[in-house]
C-alpha cells in the first residue's frame, strides 16, 4: 500500500523539529517569526480544511498535514516576509500544489515548494531579501527595514565562503528563517530519521549526493569545506529534509535513494550552474514526474507480490 | 430533434468551449492574455481568420483526399492572414497590442486545420456557419475573461486603468502564470458544466 | 554541440513551457502509450527540417514578412507530403499504421511556431536545424512528463471538474512556474 498520508504519531514529530527552528530564528528576528509561523499554519489549515469539506470528505487527523506544510513554507522565507505575500503563497501552496490534484491521497509536489516558487516568482524582492540578525521587527504586515541578500546568493556569486564555521553552524547569517542554523537541521534530521518520520532512502541518497559531489568538483577550499559549506548553504540541508525526504512523496527502497539522489544533483545544478540559492526547491517540484513514475512502480510491484503471496497462500 | 440540433450549434460557446473545456485552442490563450488589450487584437484576428478560412474552405471539393484539403485549409488560411493583419494593425494602431508570432500561429488553429471536419458538418451550411460563430464567440469570451482576470491581479489594472489593488501577483502575467489561470478557470467551466447538465438531466426525468 | 546544454536547452527552452505551442497535441496524445512517442517523433521531424527550411527562406521572408506564414506553410505542406509518400512507400501496412502520426503533427503550432521563431531568430541553417531538433526534443521531453503522470491526472482521486484537461494545465503550469526560474 502506497503511503499516502503521514499518520498521526509522525506530525507531532515534524512540528516539534519545526517549531524549534522556529524558535531559533525568534531568538535573530523577534516575535513577528511566531506570527508569520501561526499565518502559514493557520491559514493553510483553513484552506485545506475548506477543500475537504467542499469534497465531502471526513476530516482526519492526518489531513493536519496542511499545518506541517505551513511550517515549511514560513520557514523558507524571511521573517521580513509581508502577511499578504504569506497569505497568498498558502493558497497556491495548498489549493494548486495540493487539493486541485485530489489532496493527500494523490500528492504529486511537495505543496511547500510550489508555494515558494509562486512566491519567488511574483516577489523575488521580498521573498529573496533579508532582514540583519538581531534585528527586532515590527508586527506590522509588512516592514520596512533594510534588507539585503543571503548569505548563500553572496557564496554563489563570489565562489568563496569568507567566514567562520560557526556563521554556518549557527544560522549566524541572513537567509530564510529555518534554513540557515546547520546544527540544529543536522539534529532535527538525525532524529527524524531515527524515528522514521522521514524518508530514510530519499534522505540518504540525496545527502550521499551532495557529499559525493562537492568531495569529488574542484573548488577553491578544501573538499570537506566545500562539502559542508555545499549542505548548509543555498536551502540544501533543508529541502533535503523537509521536501525531498517527505515520506508522501518519495518512492521506498532503491527507487527512493535514485530520487534523492537525482533530485540532489539536479539541486546541485541549479545552485552552482545557475546559480539559483533556491534551486534544490527547483529540483523538489520538477522531480515530481519521476518520483510518481517510481511510486507507481513500487506501488505495482508490491501488488504483485502481494497477490503473488496470496495465491500462493 | 430540433432542439439537439441547437444544442450541437450552441456547444462551441460553453458546452465544448475551445479554451476552457475542450482545449482545442491553448496557446494563444496562455502566453497572449496577459493584457485585456493584447485579448482583444487576439480575439479580432482569431475571429476573422477563422471565419474567413472557413467559409472559403467550403469551396474545397469534398472528393478531394483529406490530405490535400487539410494542405488547402492552412494555405487558405495563410492567404486571409494578409489582410487581416493589415486590418487590425489599422485597427489597434494606436494602442500597445502585441501577440508576436501568435498571430501567424492562428492559420494553424485547430478550427481551421486539425479538427475542422470533425467539429463541422461542411455539408449543412445553416448548421454550420452558426456553429462556427458560436465557436468563435466561445473563444472570445474565454480570453476576454482570462485577460481581465490575468491583467486585474498581474498589474492591478483594468484596460489600462488603474483600480488601486494593493497587492499584485505579476508571475500571473508570465506564460506559466498564463497554464495556471487558464487551468484554474477550466475547472470552474467544467464545474460549471457539470452542474448545468444534471439540471438538465433532472428536468428530462421529470 | 555540448549534449548535456544542449538537452537543458530542450527543457529549459522548451516550446511548450515558455510558450504553450503544442499544448493541445500533447494533451491528445498522452493518452495512449504508442501515440506519444509517434507523435513525438514526428513532431521532432518537422521541426526540425521546417526550421532548417525557415532559415533557409529567410531572405524571402524577410523581405516580404506577410508571407512569412504562406511560405512556411507551403514547406510544411511538402513535407507532408513527402512524409506520406515514403511512409506509403514503405507498405500498406506501415502507412495504415503511422499515417495519423503525419496527420496530427504537420499543421500544429508546434512545428510552425518553430520555424516562425528560427526565422525571427536568423539562424544559420546549421543552427536553425540544431534548434528544431532541439524543439522536437523539448516536445518530446514534455510528451514522457506528461505520460508519467497522465494516470494521476485522470485517476478517480482528481475531482470531476479538474480531472484530465484541467489537471493537465495545471500540472504542466507548476513545471512551467519551476523552469520560469531557472530562465530569470
Amino acid at each position: 500500500m502506497l503511503k499516502t498520508q503521514l499518520t498521526a504519531s509522525e506530525l507531532p514529530a515534524l512540528w516539534i523539529t519545526q517549531l524549534s527552528l522556529l524558535c531559533v530564528a525568534a531568538y535573530y528576528y523577534g516575535a513577528r517569526v511566531w506570527i508569520v509561523g501561526a499565518i502559514a499554519a493557520l491559514t493553510c489549515f483553513v484552506l485545506n480544511f475548506f477543500c475537504v469539506c467542499l469534497r465531502r470528505l471526513p476530516f482526519q487527523f492526518s489531513n493536519l498535514d496542511a499545518v506541517s506544510t505551513g511550517f515549511t513554507l514560513a520557514l523558507m522565507m524571511p521573517a521580513s516576509v509581508p502577511y499578504d505575500i504569506l497569505i497568498i503563497s498558502c493558497f497556491a501552496a495548498i489549493i494548486i500544489g495540493k487539493q486541485i490534484f485530489g489532496g493527500r491521497q494523490n500528492l504529486l509536489f511537495p505543496p511547500a515548494a510550489v508555494g515558494y516558487l509562486f512566491a519567488v516568482a511574483s516577489w523575488p524582492e521580498d521573498i529573496l531579501r533579508f532582514p540583519e540578525l538581531y534585528t527586532r521587527l515590527p508586527l506590522t504586515p509588512s516592514v520596512s527595514v533594510p534588507l539585503k541578500e543571503s548569505l548563500s546568493a553572496a557564496y554563489n556569486t563570489a565562489g568563496v565562503l569568507n567566514t567562520d564555521p560557526d556563521v554556518l553552524w549557527l544560522g549566524l547569517c541572513r537567509g530564510p528563517m529555518g534554513t540557515t542554523a546547520g546544527l540544529l537541521l543536522l539534529v532535527c534530521c538525525i532524529i527524524l530519521l531515527i524515528r522514521r518520520r522521514i524518508s530514510r532512502p530519499a534522505v540518504s541518497g540525496a545527502i550521499l549526493m551532495l557529499c559525493i559531489n562537492y568531495l569529488i568538483l574542484p573548488t577553491s577550499t578544501a573538499p570537506i569545506d566545500a562539502m559542508f559549506n555545499g549542505l548548509l548553504t543555498n536551502m540544501s540541508l533543508f529541502c533535503v529534509i523537509y521536501l525531498i525526504g517527505d515520506s508522501r512523496l518519495a518512492p521506498k527502497g532503491f527507487a527512493g535513494v535514485l530520487f534523492g539522489a537525482l533530485i540532489a544533483a539536479a539541486g546541485i545544478y541549479f545552485t552552482l550552474i545557475a546559480k539559483l540559492e533556491y534551486g534544490f526547491v527547483i529540483a523538489a517540484v520538477l522531480a515530481s514526474p519521476i518520483g510518481t513514475a517510481l511510486r507507481r512502480d513500487t506501488a505495482r510491484k508490491e501488488s504483485e507480490k502481494e497477490s503473488a503471496q496470496a495465491q500462493q497462500a | 430533434m430540433a432542439k439537439k440540433r441547437i444544442k450541437t450549434v450552441t456547444d462551441g460557446f460553453f458546452q465544448k468551449n475551445p479554451v476552457l473545456i475542450s482545449g482545442l485552442i491553448t496557446a494563444p490563450a496562455v502566453v497572449c492574455t496577459d493584457t485585456l488589450e493584447n485579448a482583444l487584437l487576439l480575439a479580432a484576428a482569431f475571429s476573422l481568420i477563422t471565419f474567413c478560412s472557413v467559409l472559403l474552405s467550403l469551396l474545397v471539393p469534398r472528393s478531394w483526399v483529406y490530405g490535400i484539403r487539410l494542405i488547402v485549409y492552412t494555405l487558405i488560411a495563410a492567404i486571409v492572414y494578409v489582410p487581416v493583419f493589415g486590418f487590425c494593425n489599422y485597427l489597434f494602431a494606436d494602442t500597445n497590442a502585441d501577440i508576436g508570432i501568435f498571430f501567424p500561429l492562428l492559420t494553424v488553429n485547430s478550427l481551421i486545420a486539425a479538427q475542422s471536419e470533425t467539429l463541422f458538418d461542411r455539408r449543412n451550411l445553416k448548421l454550420l456557419l452558426p456553429s462556427v460563430l458560436f465557436y468563435i464567440f466561445g473563444f472570445d469570451a474565454a480570453i476576454l475573461l482570462i485577460a481581465l482576470i490575468r491583467e486585474f491581479f498581474a498589474h492591478g489594472t483594468i484596460h489600462g486603468n488603474s483600480t488601486e489593488l494593493s497587492r499584485t501577483i505579476p508571475f500571473l502575467a508570465s506564460p506559466a502564470g498564463g497554464f495556471l489561470v487558464v487551468g484554474l478557470l477550466a475547472v470552474g467551466a467544467r464545474k460549471l458544466r457539470i452542474i448545468v447538465r444534471a439540471r438538465q438531466q433532472k428536468g428530462g426525468e421529470r | 554541440m555540448n549534449l548535456p546544454v544542449f538537452l537543458i536547452g530542450a527543457l529549459t527552452s522548451n516550446l511548450i513551457f515558455t510558450r504553450a505551442l503544442g499544448m493541445s497535441t500533447l494533451v491528445v496524445s498522452s493518452k495512449s502509450n504508442r501515440d506519444f512517442i509517434g507523435t513525438g517523433l514526428a513532431i521532432t521531424l518537422f521541426t526540425t527540417i521546417g526550421a532548417f527550411f525557415a532559415s533557409l527562406l529567410t531572405p524571402f521572408t524577410d523581405a516580404v514578412p506577410l508571407l512569412r506564414p504562406l511560405c512556411y506553410l507551403t514547406v510544411i505542406a511538402l513535407l507532408y507530403v513527402a512524409a506520406l509518400l515514403i511512409l506509403h512507400a514503405c507498405g500498406q501496412a506501415v502507412f495504415v499504421r503511422f499515417r495519423k502520426y503525419i496527420h496530427i503533427s504537420a499543421f500544429n503550432c508546434a512545428v510552425l511556431g518553430a520555424m516562425l521563431l528560427a526565422g525571427e531568430q536568423l539562424l544559420s541553417p546549421v543552427n536553425a536545424l540544431l534548434y528544431g531538433l532541439q524543439a522536437g526534443i523539448g516536445f518530446l521531453i514534455a510528451s514522457f512528463i506528461l505520460k508519467a503522470v497522465y494516470p494521476s491526472l485522470t485517476s478517480e482521486q482528481v475531482p470531476a471538474s479538474v480531472r484530465g484537461y484541467p489537471a493537465i494545465l495545471i500540472y504542466m503550469g507548476i513545471l512551467a512556474m519551476a523552469l520560469y526560474q531557472i530562465n530569470q
